[in-house]
């Protein structure tokens, strides 16, 4: 049979349909002008392989490469770390001043009691804000509620924390005998009326300290929700 | 570096030999990978997991690429001329293999631009059939039938070249 240009092509390409290839096959061992059109296309084909491969093994220039490398002070080592970086805020983006303040806790950012303080001597989460700590998810619209819940995450004594930011106050609380106690304050948003969209200073501060406290990554919203489903325990 | 950053760098000596096998020089096709890389910084969320990456960017750098060769004909640069920019590469190469890579290089800016870019997908990207004309949103009979067509306008130019 007469073979068109598109057929041989594909058939050259490896996209000839399994039905007629056994027949081009069968032509192709009879017919020398049909060999030397398939040649053609082939020598095109490598033709065009021996430009272009070049550019495969060229080195790649730093501008493209730099594109792509957004976080060259530090190397990825795992998912679960890659992960924990995107849930928290990064270090670097808190501002000089309010890291050298969560230091010396001028703005009143303050870790509760300590260790050695006895966690029974800490304050103890109530009314809208205990509410919030129970029932409310990570996902939940700011607009809903006054307190928006940040992460949720176990500590080193495999207690529950949660991290909330409300218009007085923000902070983290962790799970124990039934209640949140609150482990950090610090200044919330400042009542910046309803569906305040931007987190507060405090409210970062507070996952900074969070992640000091963190054992192993954030809880993921499946598991945020089961354990709320739970009662948290 | 995350996954999708680590998945895009390994794509582009790729990204870089499907973008010279559209555009006229290597100055443009590096260009062209930079600014399509940019859109897909963007559209990241647009993209799904588990499906072709490859595929994904090179449909974003041939869009770009439409884009910019319909912003140069409204421009209607006049200044270059035709031969500009084409093949300027290591002298220290074998002057023989610089002369063939200067012939396809012509013969490739001289298709028409949808046959160029069904060469570039299918010729030089390896891509399927079915996976070109996904790439390029047309049907595989208009696929099939540009190709044809470019293979046979890049074969007659490289006879007479």
């Amino acid at each position: 049979m007469e073979w068109d240009d598109e057929l041989i092509a594909a058939y050259a390409d490896g996209e000839l349909h399994n039905v007629i290839q056994a027949r081009f096959d069968d032509d192709l061992e009879r017919d020398d002008a049909l060999r030397a059109r398939v040649e053609q296309e082939k020598m095109l084909r490598a033709r065009l392989g021996s430009r272009y491969d070049t550019v495969i093994n060229d080195p790649v220039p730093e501008r493209l490469r730099a594109m792509l490398d957004t976080e060259p002070r530090s190397q990825v080592v795992s998912i679960a770390e890659a992960r924990r970086r995107r849930l928290l805020p990064q270090r670097a983006w808190i501002p000089a001043a309010l890291a050298a303040s969560l230091a010396v806790g001028l703005f009143g950012g303050q870790l509760l009691g300590g260790r050695e303080g006895g966690i029974s001597s800490m304050p103890i989460a109530g009314g809208e804000l205990a509410q919030a700590l129970d029932t409310q998810l990570a996902s939940t619209p700011a607009t809903v509620s006054a307190t928006r819940i940040g992460v949720t995450f176990r500590d080193s004594d495999g207690r529950i924390c949660r991290t909330f930011d409300g218009a007085e106050v923000a902070g983290f609380a962790c799970r124990s005998n039934g209640q949140w106690r609150l482990e950090m304050l610090a200044p919330g948003s400042g009542g910046q009326g309803q569906g305040y969209q931007q987190a507060s200073s405090g409210s970062l501060l507070a996952l900074q300290a969070a992640q000091e406290r963190m054992a192993g990554e954030p809880l993921d919203e499946t598991q945020e929700r089961s354990l709320r489903d739970a009662g948290w325990r | 570096m995350d996954a999708f950053e680590a998945e895009l760098t390994a794509l582009l000596p790729r990204l870089r030999r499907f973008g010279r096998a559209l555009a006229r020089d290597a100055a443009d096709a590096d260009d062209l990978v930079q600014v399509a890389l940019e859109r897909a910084l963007k559209a990241r969320a647009q993209w799904v997991p588990g499906t072709r990456l490859d595929s994904w960017m090179l449909k974003i750098m041939r869009n770009c690429w439409i884009d910019e060769t319909r912003t140069r004909s409204r421009r209607a640069r006049s200044l270059a001329p035709e031969e500009d920019g084409l093949a300027v590469r290591d002298p220290s190469a074998d002057p023989e293999q610089a002369a063939a890579m200067r012939d396809v290089d012509r013969a490739m800016a001289a298709l028409p631009e949808q046959q160029r870019e069904v060469i570039a997908l299918v010729l030089v990207e390896g891509l399927a059939y079915r996976e070109a004309a996904d790439v390029l949103e047309i049907p595989i009979g208009t696929l099939t039938s540009r190709l044809t067509r470019g293979r046979q306008a890049l074969v007659q130019m490289l006879e007479a070249a």
